[in-house]
């Protein structure tokens, strides 16, 4: 059994520490470009904090919806914009990135329960010609999956093993890349 | 062209922590050669000594020392693991040329029993690269060129503020890791 651990990240006030942490970096970009991004979280992420998900994995922060409320808010310091969705059907985040591929710049995918075979994600994000980071809560490669998880191959880029903090770290990541416009040439 | 948006950065309070990390910055093998290499990898990044500074000054604008260290040669960078295992909050590496070989440099940061966050300029695997490094490490950051390192370093430095993750003073806990080793679903 696995026990509770006591949620951490789930106030307002932490949200908005957030934005002041995006805003306190806004200067540090080489760009102010809006840029226009979308947060796809996978299969059991509506699961995080009180839902019961691995403490030990996921940490404490308290719900989905603190994790993109904070995300967003970071972004929004930043100077970007992030839509986030988040499904435990394979086929609605599929249909989600058609549907917001020609208003995104860049996609940021944690396929969680997708991670080893959510092949059809991994089509729709090339097909959207957009890149996208992976992202984990949990270090992946300590799985000892041979070659990686799914969508690795295709990725701009990833970030694991920081659990909440790691969005932050590819959210930054991500936005100077995109400011300093280094997908250009390597997106497929 | 590469510019370096934060050196005239004022130190501020960005974070929620207030502890001065300091954070081992090691670049392995061919990375003393950074703007010889192949741009199509590592992008037009003139120097180790710019790659360094941009690091560094980021770590002053969160409020953290990052102190730099590469070499051509492994025995060099094993003596300078041993040697900074004991002040060392943390270490932030992209082991270069050593980054699918090198068992011994990954044992000695394991047996520091700190945090090691890798990071690297392009996503490895998409290049037929398996890091040896990745499975033991807490995280990893890559794709994003040189800033891998920055999105690394603030991941790396909110995780260490974070009392139920990296902290090292924090409690024995159920989401505590403080030494650094990762947890997955794999895990006993």
């Amino acid at each position: 059994m696995i026990e509770n651990a006591t949620p951490t990240v789930n106030t307002n006030a932490d949200i908005e520490w957030l934005r002041q942490l995006g805003y306190g970096l806004r200067y540090s970009r080489s760009s102010t470009r809006k840029w226009q991004l979308c947060l796809l979280d996978g299969p059991n992420m509506s699961n995080l904090g009180v839902g019961g998900r691995d403490p030990r994995n996921f940490g404490t922060i308290s719900s989905l919806g603190a994790l993109h409320a904070s995300m967003t808010a970071f972004v929004e310091g930043i100077g970007a914009s992030l839509e986030t969705y988040q499904s435990n059907h394979e086929g609605a985040i599929v249909g989600r990135i058609y549907e917001v591929a020609a208003d995104t710049d860049a996609f940021i995918f944690n396929p969680a329960g997708l991670s080893k075979y959510g092949v059809p994600c991994v089509q729709a994000l090339v097909d959207s010609g957009r890149p996208y980071v992976e992202v984990h809560f949990a270090n992946t490669a300590a799985l000892g999956w041979t070659g990686g998880t799914a969508p690795i191959r295709h990725a701009a880029a990833s970030v694991m093993g920081l659990r909440n903090h790691g969005y932050v770290a590819a959210l930054y990541g991500l936005i100077n890349a995109l400011d300093d416009g280094i997908f250009n040439e390597t997106v497929s | 062209m590469t510019v370096d948006p934060l050196a005239s950065a004022q130190p501020v309070q960005l974070r929620r922590g207030t502890r001065r990390w300091v954070v081992e910055l090691i670049d392995g093998p061919n990375m003393r050669h950074l703007g010889k290499r192949d741009p199509r990898l590592f992008g037009t990044i003139q120097s180790i000594e710019a790659l360094q500074a941009l690091v560094v000054n980021f770590g002053l604008v969160l409020g953290v020392d990052v102190r730099p260290f590469v070499s051509d040669y492994e025995g060099e960078l094993l003596e300078h693991i041993h040697s900074t295992a004991t002040t060392a909050d943390a270490y932030l590496i992209d082991a270069g040329g050593l980054t699918t070989v090198s068992e011994a440099m990954r044992h000695a940061l394991q047996e520091t029993r700190k945090p090691v966050v890798e990071v690297g300029f392009y996503n490895l695997l998409a290049n037929d690269e398996v890091s040896v490094f990745t499975p033991t490490a807490i995280a990893s950051s890559t794709g994003f060129r040189q800033y891998s390192y920055l999105g690394g370093l603030l991941g790396l430095v909110l995780s260490l503020d974070d009392e139920s993750f990296l902290h090292p003073d924090a409690a024995e806990s159920l989401t505590a890791r403080r030494g650094g080793t990762p947890y997955t679903f794999n895990s006993k």
